[in-house]
């Protein structure tokens, strides 16, 4: 895990110190190494002063200390403890103990500032966006098991995207560091920014075995090949390329959901899941589009073997009228399945079967219902099975 | 693939699930020589380190601004920020003008009427004219 | 009476740890507040005279204890056990469960006397600046007048048993309102007197609004 920069080995430097001191150590280390005493963390940097000093040519003194040459693209460890914004954070998060200040200020730096897997926080990240998409999806399911899947992308996406992962970021109080480099305070969110006006770097290609133009991306392929979106997964992308900052906060995110659970398991990363993530506000009725709702309701009941579905009007004011309104009701035989009100007869049927539609997938065996990961809980009471539905209606 | 998801973003409710304090930074202003900085100099030196040690969700900074009365200015995650001049008062009254920016939301002060503010849709839904019979001339 | 009800609200600490994060992510730090001077001007007797009263009604009534007990002592007292056991209606057992699996509940809830009319994630702006309170801070609101869903309304004569629900409040802070000025003339006089005033108030975040289960309940009644 020692980081070692090849590149950087200059002749003089080369020649004039050891492997070891080029080194950095990693913040996943430092419990290890914390018997050491901080000077020898300090080595390089001293080694290359005392190096330095030794040149006689003030020249070459600027050259070999330019920013590019001898700093590191982020914050040294030390420096987590000196950063009263860190801890700050720390604290606003709650978080416990446990989870040392090196491994915060680790999850604040993206591959785009830092490409060295040992500093930055893409291992926290996948590891705390796949934890954090897991508690979404299954609490999502548990809670609303008739969602289509279109719809249940989108919930997933309103939990857990990557806007919404920007606005948590934001309210947790992090700001953006300008550029990311040595220097920075590292309570900041470091990654290297996109221009105004530069493109997105093109991801190159999606890992689907379907790539081809012509092939049909259907709703089933989706859940097999691509994200917890619904959105294709990219090839592996280069991490230095500049990204915007919904996804630099967004990986950030997730990687304190990762370091909670590297450093207090899975229950206290759930809880956090939960509190952070879960208790903000949908209306997943909101998330909804239907494109023909009356062929669609018609269909759902055919399938569940209801009665035909018709609609009748219920009240009326202002036929004649420049703005009459009716309320239509849909009646499956004496059952009413919706209704709704309209300024034409066609608009207020369409609006009751939307209606009735959305009351059938938006069924929910309560808010809290148990969900696969309350089993983990020693002592946990026997799993019922979930209710699980037969999907959306398909014509 | 009739019914599309439109994709939207959750909004935040401090406080439901996590409370995350408003107040992100408290900056002190003093100045050594000026009388009106009495108070804050003696806040500085005895009650700041219990303060911070109290509220480790605050960043606090503290700094010189000679030859102007000692302020306090606090930030806030929306953004905003609140400064109060505190010349010429004590140290207990320093300690309270603190606490009274930690506590603050950093929203702009406005007469509030209705004490309940909800996003919430309506538990017993809404009245309509259309139903329950109505009115029949 | 008005204030022994937000006291005992306040010194509620039975708290279920399924119902919140456990203890670490509880804002634990937030208690460390209390140790900070509270600059309460004048209720602090008052609010000490009211929880003597709360407890001479549970067991052996404290003598009035000469030592002044500070304002939020460090481990908040739990209310006095209610021992008679709750005696619910016949429509209430069969209704409450009703009530309970319907999706979205709002209650009254009672604060000095003062009802709000809330739903889980409401604001409430309290029309005083609740003494002795810290931001974060959970209250439990134990005074309704009643319980509803869309379609059961469970009312109370006057007030719900704390017992059927359980209600949580976050402080989020206090907040101000813009400074009120208002001139005092009097006739055939020409001074002009400016009183100003701005009033500070307590924010809470309605956090859980929870109805208890039947077994809850009457388990409740036969332990104590």
């Amino acid at each position: 895990m020692k980081r070692l920069r090849l590149e950087r080995w200059s002749g003089q430097l080369l020649t004039a110190r050891s492997i070891p001191a080029r080194t950095r150590p990693c913040c996943l280390r430092q419990q290890q190494q914390a018997a050491l005493p901080p000077r020898i963390r300090f080595s390089s940097s001293a080694a290359m002063l005392s190096d330095d000093l030794i040149l006689e040519d003030g020249e070459e003194l600027e050259e070999e200390s330019s920013p590019s040459d001898t700093k590191y693209p982020s914050p040294p460890l030390e420096a987590a403890f000196n950063s009263s914004k860190l801890a700050a954070l720390h604290a606003r998060l709650n978080l416990s103990p446990k989870l040392p200040l090196q491994t915060m200020a680790r999850t604040l730096v993206d591959p785009s500032a830092d490409s060295n897997a040992d500093f930055n926080n893409a291992a926290l990240s996948s590891l705390g966006g796949s934890i954090m998409s897991y508690h979404v999806s299954e609490w999502l399911l548990c809670t609303y098991p008739r969602l289509p899947m279109t719809v249940l992308f989108a919930a997933s996406y309103a939990y857990s995207g990557p806007k919404t992962l920007q606005l948590v970021g934001k309210e947790w109080g992090v700001e953006t560091a300008a550029a990311p480099g040595e220097e920075v305070d590292p309570g900041h969110l470091q990654f290297s920014k996109l221009k105004p006006g530069q493109a997105l770097q093109s991801q190159g290609g999606s890992i689907r075995p379907d790539s081809k133009s012509y092939y049909r991306r259907g709703m089933s392929s989706r859940v097999v090949y691509d994200d917890e979106f619904g959105d294709t997964v990219s090839k592996q992308a280069e991490h230095d390329v500049p990204l915007p900052t919904e996804h630099a906060y967004a990986s950030f995110v997730k990687a304190v959901v990762g370091s909670v659970y590297l450093h207090s398991g899975s229950a206290a990363a759930k809880t956090f899941v939960k509190n952070h993530i879960l208790s903000r506000y949908l209306q997943i009725a909101s998330l909804f589009q239907f494109r023909e709702p009356v062929r669609e309701l018609s269909r759902l009941c055919a399938r569940e073997g209801f009665e035909y579905p018709v609609a009748r009007i219920l009240s009326e004011t202002g036929r004649r009228s420049r703005h009459p309104v009716y309320v239509v009701g849909i009646f499956s035989g004496k059952d009413k399945l919706g209704e709704g009100a309209g300024p034409s007869l066609g608009e207020a049927r369409t609006r009751a079967c939307v209606h009735a539609l959305k009351a059938w997938y938006l069924y929910s065996p309560g808010a809290n219902v148990r969900v696969p990961s309350d089993m983990e809980v020693a002592g946990a009471q026997e799993w019922e099975p979930v209710h699980i539905d037969m999907g959306e209606v398909i014509h | 693939m009739v019914v599309q998801g439109i994709r939207k973003a959750t909004v935040g409710q401090n406080g439901v699930g996590a409370f995350i304090l408003q107040c992100k930074r408290l900056d002190f202003h003093y100045c050594d020589w000026a009388g009106s900085s009495k108070g804050m100099n003696s806040f500085l030196r005895n009650s700041l380190t219990k303060f911070a040690a109290l509220n480790p969700q605050v960043e606090i900074t503290v700094s010189p601004r000679p030859r102007r009365h000692p302020v306090i200015r606090g930030t806030y995650i929306n953004g905003r920020e609140k400064a109060i001049c505190v010349r010429n008062l004590t140290k207990e009254q320093v300690l309270q003008k603190a606490e009274l920016l930690r506590d603050a939301n950093g929203e702009k002060l406005r007469k509030v009427t209705k004490p309940v503010k909800s996003i919430n849709e309506s538990v017993r839904g809404v009245w309509s004219p259309y139903h329950d019979g109505g009115i029949h001339v | 009476m008005l204030s022994r009800t937000i006291r005992r609200s306040i010194l509620d600490s039975r708290i279920p740890t399924s119902a919140l994060p456990p203890t670490f992510l509880l804002p634990n730090r937030a208690r460390y507040f209390n140790s900070t001077v509270q600059h309460v001007d004048a209720p602090s007797e008052s609010l000490d005279a009211s929880l003597l009263a709360t407890n001479t009604s549970a067991e052996a009534p404290e003598t009035v204890a000469p030592v002044r007990r500070p304002i939020r002592p460090k481990v908040p007292l739990p209310p006095a056990p209610i021992s008679s056991p709750m005696a619910l209606d016949a429509s209430v057992k069969e209704m409450l469960p009703l009530l309970a699996a319907q999706p979205s509940h709002y209650i009254s809830a009672h604060i000095h006397a003062k009802p709000y009319l809330v739903t889980a994630g409401d604001t409430v702006r309290l029309p005083f600046h609740m003494p002795g309170v810290v931001p974060g801070d959970i209250l439990r609101l134990n005074r309704a007048s009643s319980l509803g869903s869309r379609d059961y309304t469970l009312k109370g004569t006057p007030y719900l048993d704390e017992r059927v629900f359980e209600c949580r409040a976050r402080v989020m802070g206090t907040e101000a309102e813009p400074m009120r000025t208002k001139e005092k003339k009097k006739r055939r006089n020409r001074r002009i007197n400016t009183v100003k005033s701005k009033h500070k108030f307590t924010i809470l975040k309605i956090a859980e609004i929870k109805i208890n289960s039947l077994e809850d309940i009457e388990g409740s009644g036969e332990s104590v």
